[in-house]
């Protein structure tokens, strides 16, 4: 009975005196939080994970316009308009293979304030061109700020004037295959065949 | 204090009468503003920005540093946005009692200011019955805080406040017991007279008088933490278990008004440890004459400070107790051998001899017992650095 009292005394300043060694030795340590913004010692990027879910992004030069991520997005929140251009090759960001794309994009609005970071629009892209980055300070006193309007007006005027040219070719070149399908008058499958190819693809 | 309005009495041809109790009402009361601008209200500010630091350091983080240079006006933002909040009363609280209940904790812990002193003259007033003041007037935050929980009309405010009152009326008990084991060995009940029996030598302290005044000690900082409402007692608080506790329903400079309190009630204890146990603002003889009083604030403070550092630094190591073991705690280990401290320390008084080679052997061997504790731990937290391979960073400053 006294042994336990005994016991129990020694028992507990013991233990506290051992837990008070432990904090006073953390409080001698310098502490291991980041200090963010203004004190970081690398940038943010740098700190931030591989795989961190930040803003949306999209390279346009490799966007081949396919419309996946729209169609994937749960909430509607990225809304794309394309026009049909002169099929060119373009790297995947994924595997770096040449893929082909025929179409470009003259309108790419994704709303970030709708975003929930879910990624079902970067899984399906087949060229990788939509891919989140690290960045993440979206505050802003206007909220059209973050409604991101990625392609601007120059590269729309671009765009458009590239699909005009590649139409008036697409016409041209008809129109030369009609004249000589109409000389020939004996392969009349082929235009039609490019023709839906280049749809396609 | 006293003799200093006697003096201006004097001076003015204030004779003794009507007036002369005005001018002292009057006197004592510009002294307590004085005080309560000059020392306690920014002390209980700077306190609460000394203790998150503290805090955020034993958990590897940094700590308020924005406001002011590293943050050392941050309680000076915390005060004034407090005042701005609404004064928001419950509608189904009792008004009268919800209003004046923080004033009452405030008074409860602001009165204790009059007893304490600075130095050898810097004293509010050196009452001949300053330890038994000390006691009673701290009894006012108890009803402060059971008036506060059961005003809010709130659940969690009612458990607080009554968990407080528990914990407060069972915790004097010990914490009386070892001030009066000290009164016992002083002979007197003046917080100065206190002091003037001690020295400034470590082993002149009444903490290494005797064996039993140092286990007074101990038990003295415990009753005072649960007193207090400070971890591991913070029960009434319990912020997981009773969302605030009795301040759940206050908001605005009412609340304020509690952490005011509550971390003067950091340097109360640490004062009253001070000047009961470790020799107060004695200092060393060969100080000259004219740097005295300064040296002596300074000691009584620097003192005072360790302590609350201490208390911070339990209040980050030691997780909250049950409410079974807190009373059991009290009852069955403080309440006892506070007991045996009193009687010790009596039979100690008559029959050992004040002074002597033995009894100072004695106290010179407590103190290398408290020093060699000191080295012991000094060594466990080197093993501790050591073992998890850090630096040591001794920069507050990060």
């Amino acid at each position: 009975m006294i042994a336990d009292y005994v016991q129990n005394i020694r028992r507990g300043a013991t233990t506290i005196f051992e837990g008070m060694a432990v904090t006073f030795s953390h409080m001698l340590r310098a502490p291991i939080t980041t200090q963010y913004p203004d004190r970081t010692l690398r940038p943010m990027s740098d700190l931030l994970p591989e795989r961190f879910r930040g803003l949306l992004w999209v390279d346009l030069d490799i966007c081949i316009g396919c419309v996946l991520c729209e169609k994937f997005c749960p909430i509607d929140c990225i809304k794309i308009e394309d026009v049909k251009i002169d099929k060119i090759l373009v790297e995947s960001r994924l595997d770096g293979k040449p893929t082909p794309k025929v179409r470009d994009p003259i309108l790419f609005d994704i709303n970030m304030y709708k975003c929930m970071y879910c990624g079902l629009c970067v899984e399906p892209c087949p060229t990788g061109a939509i891919f989140f980055t690290k960045e993440f300070e979206g505050a802003s006193p206007d909220l059209t700020d973050m409604h991101l309007r990625l392609v601007d007006d120059q590269r729309r005027e671009q765009v458009l004037a590239a699909s005009a040219e590649a139409e008036r070719k697409a016409q041209a070149a008809k129109a030369a295959k009609a004249k000589k399908g109409a000389v020939e008058a004996t392969d009349t499958v082929e235009p039609t065949d490019s023709a839906e190819a280049t749809g396609d693809a | 204090m006293q003799q200093t309005l006697d003096a201006l009495m004097l001076r003015w041809g204030i004779e003794a009468g009507w007036q002369a109790t005005l001018f002292y009402a009057t006197g004592m009361l510009v002294a307590a503003l004085v005080v309560l601008m000059l020392w306690v209200a920014p002390l209980a500010g700077f306190t609460s920005f000394f203790e998150r630091r503290i805090a955020a350091r034993m958990q590897s983080r940094v700590g308020p540093n924005r406001v002011g240079p590293n943050g050392v006006l941050q309680w000076v933002a915390d005060g004034l946005k407090c005042l701005l909040k609404e004064d928001l009363i419950p509608r189904d609280a009792d008004p009268f009692l919800f209003k004046i209940a923080p004033y009452l904790v405030f008074m409860g812990m602001f009165g204790t200011f009059a007893v304490l002193p600075f130095s050898e003259k810097l004293v509010v007033a050196d009452l001949n019955v300053g330890v038994f003041y000390l006691v009673a007037i701290t009894a006012f935050i108890a009803v402060g805080i059971i008036m506060a929980g059961w005003a809010s009309n709130n659940k969690w405010a009612l458990l607080g406040g009554m968990r407080s009152a528990n914990q407060i009326v069972s915790y004097e008990i010990p914490s009386a017991l070892a001030l009066l084991a000290v009164v016992l060995t002083s002979g007197t009940m003046s917080t100065q007279g206190i002091i003037r029996q001690q020295g400034w030598m470590p082993w002149d302290w009444n903490l290494f008088r005797t064996p039993f005044l140092f286990l007074a000690f101990f038990i003295y900082f415990i009753a005072a933490l649960a007193e207090a409402n400070r971890t591991p007692f913070d029960l009434p608080e319990g912020e997981s278990e009773l969302v605030a506790g009795y301040n759940t329903e206050y908001s605005g400079m009412r609340f304020a008004l509690f952490f005011l309190a509550e971390w003067a009630e950091l340097y109360v204890i640490s004062a009253v440890a001070t000047l009961a146990f470790l020799g107060g603002w004695q200092v060393p003889s060969f100080v000259p004459g004219a740097a005295q009083p300064v040296a002596q604030v300074l000691c009584f403070v620097a003192k005072s400070f360790f302590w609350m550092f201490v208390i911070i630094w339990i209040r980050w190591t030691l997780p909250r107790v049950r409410i079974d073991q807190m009373m059991e705690l009290c009852w069955k280990y403080l309440v006892p051998l506070g007991f045996v401290v009193l009687m010790g320390t009596a039979v100690w008084e008559t029959f050992v001899p004040v002074r002597g080679p033995v009894v100072l052997a004695l106290r010179i061997a407590l103190f290398g017992v408290a020093l060699a504790v000191v080295v012991r731990f000094m060594l466990r937290v080197r093993y501790n650095l050591r073992q998890a391979g850090a630096r040591v960073h001794l920069n507050p400053i990060v």
